[in-house]
């Protein structure tokens, strides 16, 4: 019996859990650079080719022309650090002893702001290139933490 | 389209007042602004508040406060743009009075934060910034801030300590300030060793939460009365919007949101930054100070810090700021903060304003910034007839 289908002997209410799921969008362009991220691990952009522009994140419009951006481009999953801070106070406004380092890092002509590990305080700077680690395929979930963090490039 | 102006004042103490509830210091912030002007009516309400809903589970201001403070039947709702919640429910009050639809509008800013957890807090500031690509990862709007002043020290050479004078010059301010939530001097070296928070910003770089309320009384000009205080005529009201998110800004150390706010204020005041006798920007972050100034013409990209260094922007100085305070020592309770920038700015141009008096203020101009230069919107006040 469909749940929408009122009878007279049918119960008011059901004790206990049942699954229900439900779909949240990110937008036009949002949904594909999400999706690509946690199903293939690629950071990809939106071009302008009237401005010449690489939207990264990608967007679905150019925010200098309005034009539609439908050519996608990679971008690959190095950048280069921008700007950086080093959290000494949790989320939670508990203070930390250990830092935890936090960047903006340069990709196409945007730029995400991420968690940088496998790196020490002293080590970081601007102008470092680092690349995007992944969570494991089974763990994406669509989120902007299917990127676990980022390092920095080891040399050669 | 009328000219409006400023008739009545009201404020409470910045504090963590766990002794009264939202409605009840929104009430005597309008309380004592209503009986500051000579009416004991309005006919509309607009509240300036961020996070009521978040973290206090309540919505619909408008209402709760106009049935508290006795405005039964009055058009009451709430206005929200982050940070600059305050001086965006005033921009609300000056287009309905100019535009004729009321006669007398109130504007208050409240906001209540310290009866609750510093981690839902960080969690409903958090939400001012782009909640898909910023806020999931759990930086704070304190780390976002510390990413554009570390690239500032880095590209215009500047050493943290330069910031220093941002904040002594609000604390000193603040002194003579009874409203102001820290009544404490700090010096250069108190600046130097405080506590890092998000380096490079440390404890003496962040502005303090903190509950409160202001509110200002808004009439048409031509209806002030000529035997009550001295009317301060609004003589520019202008709100802007940049990207949400940081990443997306062409130039994170630019607030282009900021720079058209203020050119579109100084077009319609006729006035440029040399005609502003102080200026009650938004020192979230010492950070915010720097860019506030450049963006409004008051120095060249990447030289605000010599202002401080200078002296300038003290009571004596070129372009006065924080005369009261300002967010870093009057206290930042978010939704409130416009507001209290304004009442602040009311008392200058009235000869008000004590120990902290500018010496023959005209002019004064305030500037509300919503999320990391996201909205920006800037006021410029002046006295009965200056213009
Ligand atoms: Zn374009």
């Amino acid at each position: 019996m469909s749940l929408l289908e009122r009878t007279p002997g049918a119960p008011q209410a059901w004790q206990g859990d049942f699954p229900v799921s439900n779909r949240y969008t990110f937008g036009l362009a949002g949904e594909r650079f999400f999706r690509t991220i946690k199903d293939e691990a690629r950071i990809l952009g939106t071009r302008c080719p009237k401005c010449d522009r690489v939207y990264v994140p990608a967007t679905a419009f150019c925010e200098r022309c309005l034009s539609p951006l439908d050519e996608w481009v990679e971008v690959g999953n190095r950048g280069e650090v921008f700007s950086f801070t080093l959290l000494y106070v949790n989320y939670d406004g508990a203070p930390r002893q250990d830092p935890e380092i936090v960047a903006f890092i340069k990709l196409g002509d945007g730029g995400l702001v991420h968690r940088l590990a496998e790196i020490t305080p002293e080590e970081v700077a601007i102008g470092i290139p680092v690349e995007a680690v992944f969570k494991p395929a089974a763990e994406r979930s669509g989120s902007i933490l299917d990127i676990a963090h980022f390092r920095p490039v080891k040399p050669g | 389209m009328r000219e409006v102006a400023i008739i009545g004042i009201g404020q409470t103490k910045v504090a963590e007042d766990w002794e009264h509830s939202l409605r009840q210091i929104a009430g005597e912030a309008i309380v004592a602004a209503m009986l500051d002007s000579d009416r004991d009516r309005a006919d509309g309400l607009f509240v300036g508040n961020m996070m009521s809903g978040l973290i206090g589970e309540q919505e619909n201001l408008g209402v709760l406060i106009a049935d508290w403070v006795g405005l039964p039947g009055v058009e009451a709702v709430k206005v929200e743009a982050a940070c600059g919640s305050g001086a965006a429910a005033v921009r609300s009050a000056i287009m309905a009075v100019s535009s004729g639809a009321l006669d007398c509008a109130l504007a208050v800013g409240v906001e209540k934060m310290t009866e609750t957890r510093g981690v839902d807090i960080t969690a409903a500031l958090a939400t001012a910034a782009d909640a898909d690509y910023e806020a999931a990862q759990g930086v704070s709007f304190v780390g976002l801030n510390a990413l554009v002043m570390q690239r500032y020290l880095y590209e215009y050479g500047w050493k943290h300590t330069d910031f220093a004078p941002f904040s002594i010059n609000a604390h000193a301010n603040a002194m003579h300030n009874p409203f102001a939530r820290l009544h404490e001097v700090i010096t250069e070296k108190d600046y130097h060793i405080a506590r890092m928070i998000a380096h490079p910003i440390n404890l003496l770089d962040a502005s303090p939460v903190g509950d409160g309320a202001a509110a200002l009384v808004i009439v048409p000009l031509e209806s002030a009365s000529r035997n009550g205080k001295p009317a301060i005529k609004i003589i520019a009201s202008a709100s802007t919007t940049d990207t949400l998110a940081i990443h997306d800004r062409k130039d994170p150390l630019w607030l282009s949101a900021a720079a058209a706010s203020a050119r579109k204020a100084y077009s319609q005041a006729g006035v440029g930054p040399q005609e502003v006798d102080f200026f009650e920007l938004h020192d979230a972050f010492s950070i915010m100070s720097a860019l506030s100034l450049e963006a409004s013409g008051f120095a060249e990209r990447g030289q605000a810090p010599r202002l401080g260094l200078e002296g300038e922007i003290t009571s004596q100085g070129r372009i006065p700021i924080c005369t009261r305070g300002g967010l870093k020592a009057r206290g930042h309770p978010v939704g409130a903060t416009g507001v209290y920038q304004l009442v602040e700015a009311v008392q200058q141009l009235r000869g008000e304003a004590g120990e902290n008096q500018i010496d023959g203020a005209k002019i004064g101009m305030a500037q509300n910034i919503g999320g990391s230069g996201a909205t920006v919107i800037t006021h410029i006040l002046a006295a009965a007839g200056q213009e």
